[in-house]
């Protein structure tokens, strides 16, 4: 059996654990980040740990738990993000609550000016029926529609949200024929956390994002990308 | 909780060194019982990978485990081997010979630096001992390797 070659000393599968868990800090996570971004061989190390792992379950023990806790449990026992790949709405997971780390970057704006026009995400929120536009909060059981602004001409536009330091693609990468406020396929709800989640659309000039590069990329060195936060309405 | 946070790393983990999915989902989950027995919950990533790390070793000691572990073993479960010993990728059956030649300290510090990728330092910090320690094994080890796959000792990893 041969060994892919690192770029320099690997980064060791705990530290790469840790990482996927947004345990690491500021510091630690640029320096992967920056190491994996330059190597094939801990890039696949790292989309390895994407794949769900089915655990086997524990003894039950202690009083019954709340249905919010028992629907939690189900959700989270297939792996750490869970996403339900459909053209109608989805449903993800993502890891319970943690603290973020300590000053984290801002990412993206909304907008901004590329050439021959603007990039800009907008959201739509849904809730019982009712939609919102530009939200900046959310509640369990609100529905996310993204709306994407781009230049005359056609791109492939992707859609990456961060919560507590995990990644996640809640939608198809998708062609956009461009214009204002143009409704990507697919809808998404958040939920397993109630931590600010950054939204972001993804649409280089040419071809496609590479998903493995911007689960890894920090979020304001993301190029052609616009995000947005949306906060738990307590 | 801490077992849905933690368990599939754990898992990937104990399948890179045991090479069987299902071996694997066993010893985490044996790991947890017996955390929860001792109401031992308030534990983190590093000390439940070492954990890990010597029940697998305690596993393909045993030597009805081993014939088992070695028939049923999947190689591409032992998954990207970013580091080797020598020019050898430590994998399972390379871990069964080891397990009668070396002590259990030095089982512990091949899984961690050649099956869990990690530096000497990294390897010291977890067990808890020096890094001229690790250095001091770290040369036995790969006399030991050498000897059984018939390479040349190299000085340096």
């Amino acid at each position: 059996m041969t060994a892919p070659r690192c770029t320099a000393e690997p980064v060791s599968w705990l530290r790469l654990e840790r990482y996927a868990l947004g345990e690491t800090g500021t510091a630690e996570a640029a320096s992967i980040a920056g190491h994996v971004e330059g190597c094939a061989a801990c890039r696949s190390a790292l989309a390895s740990l994407d794949e769900p792992i089915d655990l086997r379950p524990l003894p039950a023990a202690g009083p019954a738990r709340g249905w919010f806790e028992r629907w939690r449990q189900y959700w989270l026992g297939a792996g750490a993000v869970t996403l339900a790949a459909a053209a109608a709405v989805l449903l993800i997971v993502l890891r319970p609550g943690r603290p973020a780390p300590p000053d984290r970057p801002a990412p993206p704006p909304a907008r901004v000016a590329v050439k021959g026009g603007e990039l800009a995400i907008d959201l739509v929120r849904e809730h019982g029926g009712s939609t919102a536009t530009d939200p900046s909060r959310f509640l369990e059981d609100d529905r996310f529609k993204v709306l994407v602004t781009c230049p005359p001409g056609h791109r492939q536009v992707d859609v990456m949200i961060e919560q507590d330091g995990q990644r996640g693609f809640p939608l198809a990468a998708q062609g956009l024929a461009c214009g204002n406020r143009i409704a990507l396929d697919g809808a998404f709800r958040i939920t397993g956390s109630w931590a600010p989640v950054t939204v972001c659309a993804i649409a280089p000039d040419r071809g496609r994002a590479d998903r493995v590069l911007l689960r890894v990329t920090p979020l304001p060195k993301l190029a052609n990308a616009v995000c947005v936060t949306v906060r738990y309405a307590r | 909780m801490l077992y849905q946070t933690y368990g599939p790393a754990l898992v990937r983990k104990a399948r890179r060194v045991l090479q069987d999915s299902d071996e694997a989902r066993d010893v985490v989950q044996s790991l947890f019982v017996d955390l929860m027995q001792r109401n031992q919950l308030d534990v983190d990533l590093p000390y439940l990978y070492r954990a890990v790390t010597n029940r697998c070793l305690n596993a393909i000691r045993d030597r009805d485990n081993q014939r088992r572990l070695l028939e049923q073993q999947s190689p591409a479960l032992r998954g990207v081997a970013r580091s080797s010993c020598g020019e050898r990728v430590v994998d399972l059956d390379l871990l069964t010979k080891l397990s009668d030649r070396l002590d259990a300290r030095s089982l512990e510090i091949v899984v961690c630096l050649y099956v869990d990728d990690m530096t000497q330092d990294e390897t010291a910090v977890l067990l808890g001992i020096s890094r001229r320690a690790v250095v001091k094994r770290v040369r036995k080890i790969r006399e030991v390797v050498a000897a059984l796959v018939g390479d040349p000792v190299e000085v340096a990893r």
